[in-house]
């Protein structure tokens, strides 16, 4: 079976992808939006993601292999975002149980959010008003700026997901060490 | 905190801990699960992290490597690290106790 899914928020998509597997629906590939899951026993499996540093290529197979030696199975991965699982029976299963990385690896994706959603909002804004300067409104560019604007809408709400979900962290991390 | 000897993370002391034998991550995951009975189960993301980052500080060392799975070894200036981390475990323990037991007293 195949779904699509456009990865904004990974955590939603990690979530999305349990949720799938306690229905007893296994992601078994993906590529970029296209997701592809064969059936199986409900709930036997604990999926979780992790985004690779893009340039490290030898650091990255040796994680890969120190993940696979502690009995963790790599399910699929697309580009610097892989997938892994664990069968259920073996308990919880999570890569970072410490809140340091995990704030760490939200603000990369914060980072990358926010400069996404700044752009299209600066070409958005310049653009509808290019557009209608002239005698003749051009559709094509209007068409093309309120597709920024949408995206600016889109993005928006995970950016602000992830941003409280790093706060929440980050507040614990005033009483709490790990 | 400005410290000499900042304290370390719960997972940091652990992994030094289980470092006293040559132990590869998986090893250390294991050892740290049963110490603790359970209590503290470390990711393989974290181990990972915490590995790359002792070995940068010089705290731990990777044994030559035979086969797939490297193993790794506290060094000395990771004893050292543990003992005052100790020392310092011992000053919190002691003085949570005194407190807390006189408090109890007075009851």
């Amino acid at each position: 079976m195949h779904k699509y899914r456009l990865v904004v928020n990974p955590y939603d998509i990690e979530k999305w992808v349990n949720e799938m597997a306690s229905q007893g629906w296994y992601l078994q590939k993906f590529t970029w939006i296209r997701f592809t899951f064969e059936r199986g026993e409900p709930g036997s499996y604990i999926y979780r993601h992790d985004e690779l540093e893009r340039f490290g290529a030898s650091y990255e197979d040796e994680y890969l292999e120190f993940l696979k030696s502690s009995g963790i199975e790599q399910v699929d991965r697309s580009g610097n975002f892989v997938f892994f699982r664990k069968p259920a029976y073996e308990g919880p299963f999570e890569l970072y149980t410490d809140k340091k990385t995990k704030i760490s690896n939200l603000s990369k994706k914060v980072t990358v959010l926010f400069w996404v959603i700044l752009l299209n909002l600066m070409v958005g804004i310049i653009g509808l008003s290019g557009d209608f300067s002239e005698y003749e409104v051009d559709w094509f560019g209007l068409s093309l700026n309120i597709a920024n604007l949408l995206v600016v809408l889109v993005f928006s709400i995970p950016l602000f997901k992830l941003i409280r979900l790093r706060k929440h962290l980050k507040r614990d991390l005033d009483v709490f060490t790990d | 905190m400005t410290q000499e000897h900042p304290p370390l993370t719960e997972g940091v002391y652990y992994i030094l801990l289980a470092l006293f034998e040559a132990r590869h991550g998986y090893g250390i995951m294991q050892f740290v699960e049963e110490m603790s009975n359970g209590r503290v189960r470390l990711g393989a993301g974290t181990i990972y992290g915490a590995i790359k980052t002792l070995l940068e500080r010089g705290w731990i060392e990777a044994l030559d490597d035979d086969g797939r799975k490297k193993e790794y070894i506290i060094t000395e200036s990771g004893k050292k690290v543990m003992e005052y981390e100790i020392l310092r475990l011992r000053e919190l323990f002691d003085n949570g106790i005194r407190i807390t037991q006189e408090d109890g007293t007075n009851a």
